[in-house]
């Protein structure tokens, strides 16, 4: 297994293990942490596949494309942190609720 | 089944993970496809970076050759900016006297977050560096100087100018250079290399604009849900910010 493979399987694993944590959780703030895993793993996605070796000049096309990634994944994190503060504000927790197996809600 | 309070079930629990592992094994077999020497694009960049007017393989990529990308994610951050005026209107914490080692370090900070922001800047157009970049050199510098509290933000209309002057002159040059050449973000004749400085140096300040915004607004104090939006009669509406 080459270098890129293994940086390829661990940017999936990432990503899988990110998208389980946004499901599962009920905090958000934990939600929004997972989504930057995901975020990461992709970005480790695209650096593996945009480099080649000291020899070769790095692939600059993916290597542009996670930089507009990071910036977006900045931006939309502000912006869930934001969110989560109004949740926080308005309805005094930054979890979703519990669920009850006989309520109709 | 007895009532368990719990946000996802026992059951729906090991649903998700049984779900989630086709997903996995999917993407698994996606990169395994990945070929061993994928296709460089570097030499197809190097071979027409002459007319892209920088010597950098990376600013060439982000601000010429992909130039809309780089249009679409200011646009974002720009959002994101306006989204927080607009979600947490509440006081930002008022200047106050900054502790001694704080003041200290941000005399001689400063000076020096400054000019390393416009050299990065700067040598984006021959080394690694740009708009993004230095606009967040200049950010971590204005939040430096907002924790402590020689900075008080007030949502003005200069500031929300600020925020927006970046797009602003991007879609500028964007619109202008479609009108000259028929399509868009094809930078006319010589004019690459300045097109590229213009548009880097206004995104820069607006992006460290909008990181501070991001970062003022989270920490803002909590307006009550029912009291009506208060900053619209801010005492100076000329200046968006003070400076000490």
């Amino acid at each position: 297994m080459t270098a890129m493979q293994l940086y390829l399987i661990t940017a999936v694993a990432l990503f899988v293990l990110g998208l389980y944590g946004v499901l599962i959780r009920p905090h958000l703030l934990r939600k929004m942490t997972a989504l930057n895993v995901m975020s990461s793993g992709l970005f480790l996605l695209f650096v593996a596949v945009a480099y080649r070796g000291s020899a070769e000049p790095a692939d600059p096309v993916p290597h542009a494309m996670v930089l507009t990634g990071i910036v977006i994944s900045v931006s939309a994190t502000a912006f869930g942190l934001l969110l989560i503060r109004r949740v926080l504000e308005t309805t005094g927790r930054a979890e979703l609720p519990m669920e009850d197996a006989g309520r109709n809600d | 089944m007895p009532a368990t309070r719990a946000y996802i079930g026992r059951v729906q629990r090991v649903l998700l993970v049984l779900g989630l592992l086709p997903l996995l094994a999917t993407l698994l077999l996606a990169v395994r496809s990945v070929p061993a020497r994928p296709p460089n694009l570097a030499n197809l960049v190097a071979a027409r970076m002459h007319e892209s007017g920088v010597t950098h393989p990376l600013t060439a990529v982000l601000l010429n050759f992909r130039g809309y990308d780089t249009m679409l994610e200011i646009a974002v951050l720009w959002l994101a900016g306006l989204g927080a005026l607009a979600l947490a209107p509440g006081p930002s914490a008022p200047r106050h006297r900054p502790h001694p080692v704080l003041a200290g370090l941000l005399r001689v900070l400063a000076p020096a977050l400054v000019m390393t922001a416009g050299y990065i800047l700067w040598a984006g157009g021959f080394r690694p560096g740009g708009a993004f970049q230095s606009g967040s050199v200049l950010g971590a510098g204005l939040v430096l100087a907002s924790l402590g509290g020689m900075i008080s933000l007030r949502p003005t209309f200069s500031l929300r100018l600020g925020l927006a002057l970046g797009l602003a002159v991007f879609v500028g040059i964007a619109v202008g250079s479609w009108r000259a050449t028929g399509e868009l973000l094809h930078y006319p004749g010589a004019t690459d290399k300045f097109s590229i400085l213009a548009i880097e140096s206004v995104a820069a300040l607006s992006i460290a604009f909008i990181l501070l915004t991001l970062f003022d607004r989270l920490t803002a104090a909590a307006e009550s849900v029912t009291k009506p939006h208060a900053n619209a009669h801010a005492a100076t509406p000329h200046r968006g910010e003070e400076r000490s």
